[in-house]
């Protein structure tokens, strides 16, 4: 027994001396991540990869969420026709990609002529476009067969990056080892799968080193939100990239060492009403169901204030939502309006709930039992997201109502106003099924000015709003904000809400 | 023998064709597409309709099932929708981290919980017998990741000792680079000489490894007390003892072989379930093998992923059960005369 308990301590200490965990070393930064990067292809990539891969790679240009324009990043200034159709940008000089070779118009030529004939990922966002040119070295002509902003199209987190044409050569399957070769302050050195990224400072980064900038950055893949907690709390990591529940931040609030950066987002929760099946398919009824709704709960307890009551289905940070005269939590007017509509008794509603984020499920079951108390039966079916997705664009198996976290690609309202509410055939994201050809009129319109005359587009936009509202298609539940946890030692945490990354060229520590 | 274990061969491989033919109908069959999952979160309708095809799912149910065996005849089993990557590399690199904890978990029941299990029978009802069972009832009444979660804490967040989660630290997958010649690290740090890597990879599997043990050890140490107290009120033991042989010589040479056989299957049994069983501690230590990869694939409809694990895991399931077998023969002289 003796002869153990000295080989115990003995193992004790090995492993002691082996690990010492705390602070990261010197000039390197943690990200703590829960997602592993799927996609290396910036032709391809349409998910969360955006945290890494916004850090190595650059876009033309650069949108600015307090302007809502675009500014210059890759093109140093940019004019279009008259008549809307014609585009040049002027790119930045001296600019050199991490393999070394030059950033010119060939090579932006080359990655948007990928990204259109390949037609993966978010390649949708330049159907407008039916020629590109490299006109001189630092000169690209963009032509287009209807006014579409491509200033703002080209500030895209997705389909709009700039590899190396060296890179773009070798092909996808290059890419998916895991490389990627972009003009951005970090280049990609190791990608250990699911373990971890990591990125070195590039030493030639345009933008210029003022010295206090990290020379490392590791993204470490952590799957559980505890786990990543008890990192930043031992020091391990600096900065939590994936976002946690609210519930956890506020046990979090009185923590010295660890601080909640709250920043404006583009998501926002729609809950869509299918206008294509009984009893929902009668206005009136519609109407009174958007009133059942304890909004203020939502944003201050099921997100912790995390969040705010909107005043559109398009979040009031983006441009284009506007204040609307949306449904307030009133059960008198919802039974009213429930009677006026002639829809016969027992009221009863199916509704979708995806399993994954509790706040979903939460948000149902505040719905079922407020719904309960003006007499109408919620019955809540539940299922992955992909499932639930599926079944919803079919009348057959969708629901009544659906409500889905949502986000635009790149800084537009058409990202809800057209992807969820234009008339579709066949149903991807119309879960309304709403097909109203006075909407769709109007939303054109909008979606052809939003190049040329911005201040039109938005009253274009605010018009086919309330059409939507007064047909009653959606109920805005909540504007989300953004929440980054990170170690208080961490400045220079931003947080863009046409990007879903963290800047880390501008992290420093403090 | 040789005819029992060609039967045995042959038994192996009609039940895998039966896992694969249900498995892969039952993927089809089940409702949720996993293409939406697989081209990201706005596709277009025509981006959902050219996967389709890419994937062959346009095609005629028989028809992506004569595809399907064909090409896992020749060990493909196509490319992950969920991570991308070919899902035999994918299954290759994450069931050796799996192999490496999972065995080492084996080879600590057999140490550890065998003679705990002895111990406790030959003093049963001993306080130390007490002990031994009540802690067996709290480690299976326990959820794993309680376990791992406490062990967490105490090591890394209150001592210090030990890392949280990964296989290795930061800066060892980044500085110590060694050749992954048998993808376990422990010996390929070792065939590589670099004992700071060494060290790192011990010091991150220590917390998964007691974890996963604590809560299989229960199992082990009372079937194997059960077992002990059969043998022990054989005739020969009591024959034995009353002739003055040591008791140490009749409870470690006699009885344990008396046992050994149904002890055998217990541990083949476990290794078995360990193999793809160890999803939560996967997850709460972030260690990157089977279980955790078996999970995300079945909730994404990550269908040639799910079905080319379940297929690895039924035959690493089956080859162990055959070996035990086998070694039954190995153990019992009886066995091979017959």
């Amino acid at each position: 027994m003796d002869r153990l308990k000295h080989l115990l301590a003995a193992l004790g200490t090995a492993l002691a001396v082996a690990f010492s965990p705390g602070a990261s070393a010197a000039g390197t930064v943690t990200l703590l991540d829960s997602f592993d990067v799927i996609d290396w292809d910036p032709a391809i990539y349409y998910s969360a990869e955006t945290r890494v891969v916004l850090n190595i790679y650059e876009t033309l240009t650069h949108y600015n969420p307090d302007t809502g324009e675009a500014e210059p990043q890759l093109a140093t200034s940019w004019s279009v026709s008259d008549d809307g159709l014609t585009w040049t940008f002027n790119l930045r000089e001296g600019v050199k990609f991490h393999d070394g070779s030059d950033w010119n118009a060939a090579a932006a030529k080359a990655n948007l002529d990928r990204v259109r004939e390949m037609g993966k990922g978010a390649a949708y966002i330049w159907d407008a476009v039916t020629e590109i040119t490299a006109t001189d070295a630092h000169t690209l002509t963009i032509t287009t067969s209807y006014p579409a902003p491509l200033d703002l199209v080209a500030s895209s987190q997705y389909a709009a990056t700039m590899a190396s044409p060296a890179a773009l050569e070798q092909g996808t399957d290059w890419f998916m080892e895991g490389n990627a070769v972009g003009t951005g302050p970090y280049r990609l050195v190791q990608w250990e799968k699911s373990q971890q990224v990591v990125l070195e400072k590039n030493e030639d980064y345009w933008g210029g080193w003022s010295g206090d900038e990290f020379d490392r950055v590791v993204y470490r893949l952590v799957a559980e939100v505890a786990t990543q907690v008890q990192m930043l709390r031992g020091g391990e990591g600096d900065l939590m990239v994936s976002t946690a529940p609210a519930d956890l931040l506020h046990q979090l609030e009185g923590d010295p060492d660890l601080v909640v950066g709250v920043f404006n987002s583009w998501l926002n929760i729609p809950l869509m009403i299918n206008v294509g099946m009984a009893p929902t398919d009668n206005r009136k009824f519609r109407q009174g169901l958007t009133y059942i709704m304890d909004y203020a709960a939502i944003a201050n307890d099921i997100y912790g204030g995390y969040g705010s009551v909107p005043k559109s289905c398009v979040p009031q940070a983006m441009w284009g939502s506007g204040e609307h005269d949306v449904a307030q939590f009133d059960l008198d007017k919802a039974k009213m309006l429930l009677e006026q509509s002639g829809v016969p008794k027992p009221w009863k509603v199916t509704y979708h709930a995806y399993t994954g984020r509790q706040e979903i499920m939460q948000i149902a079951e505040l719905y079922q039992a407020l719904a309960a108390q003006v007499g109408v039966e919620v019955e809540l079916l539940t299922g992955e997201w992909p499932v639930l997705w599926k079944k919803q664009t079919k009348q057959e198996s969708a629901a009544n109502m659906f409500a889905v976290l949502w986000w635009a690609d790149w800084p537009t309202p058409a990202g809800w106003l057209e992807t969820m509410f234009r008339s579709e055939d066949p149903i991807v994201f119309n879960f309304s099924h709403y097909s109203n050809p006075d909407y769709d009129v109007v939303l054109d319109e909008a979606l052809r000015l939003q190049g040329s005359d911005q201040a039109m587009a938005v009253e274009k936009f605010m018009e086919a709003q309330r059409i939507a509202y007064d047909d009653a298609i959606a109920m805005c539940l909540v504007d989300l904000q953004k929440t980054i946890l990170h170690r208080a030692d961490l400045g220079g945490v931003d947080y863009n809400a046409a990007y879903e990354t963290v800047s880390v060229y501008n992290l420093r520590r403090m | 023998m040789y005819r029992y274990i060609a039967q045995r061969l042959l038994l192996l491989v009609v039940t895998l064709i039966g896992v694969a033919t249900i498995t892969f109908f039952l993927s089809r069959v089940l409702p949720g597409s996993p293409v939406e999952m697989m081209i990201g979160f706005h596709p277009t309708a025509e981006q959902i309709a050219a996967a389709k095809k890419e994937l062959g799912l346009d095609q005629p149910l028989h028809r992506q099932y004569v595809r399907f065996v064909s090409e896992a005849i020749r060990g493909d089993f196509g490319i992950s929708l969920r991570t991308k990557q070919p899902v035999v590399e994918e299954i290759g690199r994450r069931s050796l981290a799996t192999i490496e904890l999972t065995l080492l978990t084996t080879l600590l029941l057999v140490v550890v919980g065998v003679p705990i299990g002895v111990i406790s029978a030959v003093h049963s009802n001993s306080p130390v017998d007490h002990t031994v069972r009540t802690l067996s009832i709290a480690g299976v009444a326990f959820p794993v990741f309680i376990v791992g979660m406490l062990l967490q804490m105490l090591f890394y967040g209150k001592l210090g000792w030990l890392p949280l989660q990964g296989r290795l630290s930061s800066e060892v997958y980044l500085d110590h680079p060694f050749d992954r010649v048998t993808g376990m690290f422990l010996i390929d740090t070792l065939l590589a000489r670099d004992y700071v890597a060494f060290r790192d990879a011990a010091a991150h599997i220590v917390l998964p490894l007691a974890t996963l043990t604590l809560v299989t050890l229960p199992l082990v140490t009372r079937i194997t007390r059960n077992l002990m107290m059969e043998v022990l009120q054989e005739d020969y033991v009591r024959t034995a003892l009353a002739y003055g042989m040591p008791r140490r010589v009749v409870y470690y040479r006699y009885a344990l072989k008396a046992m050994l056989i149904p002890l055998m299957t217990v541990v083949g049994l476990t290794l078995g379930f360990l193999l793809g069983g160890s999803v939560v501690v996967e997850f709460v230590f972030d260690w990157p093998g089977l279980g955790g990869y078996v999970a995300r694939s079945i909730a994404a409809s990550d269908f040639p992923a799910a079905v080319g694990v379940t297929l690895v895991l039924a035959s690493a399931y089956l080859t162990v059960n055959l070996v035990v077998d086998l070694l039954y023969f190995v153990a019992d002289p009886r066995l091979r005369r017959a």
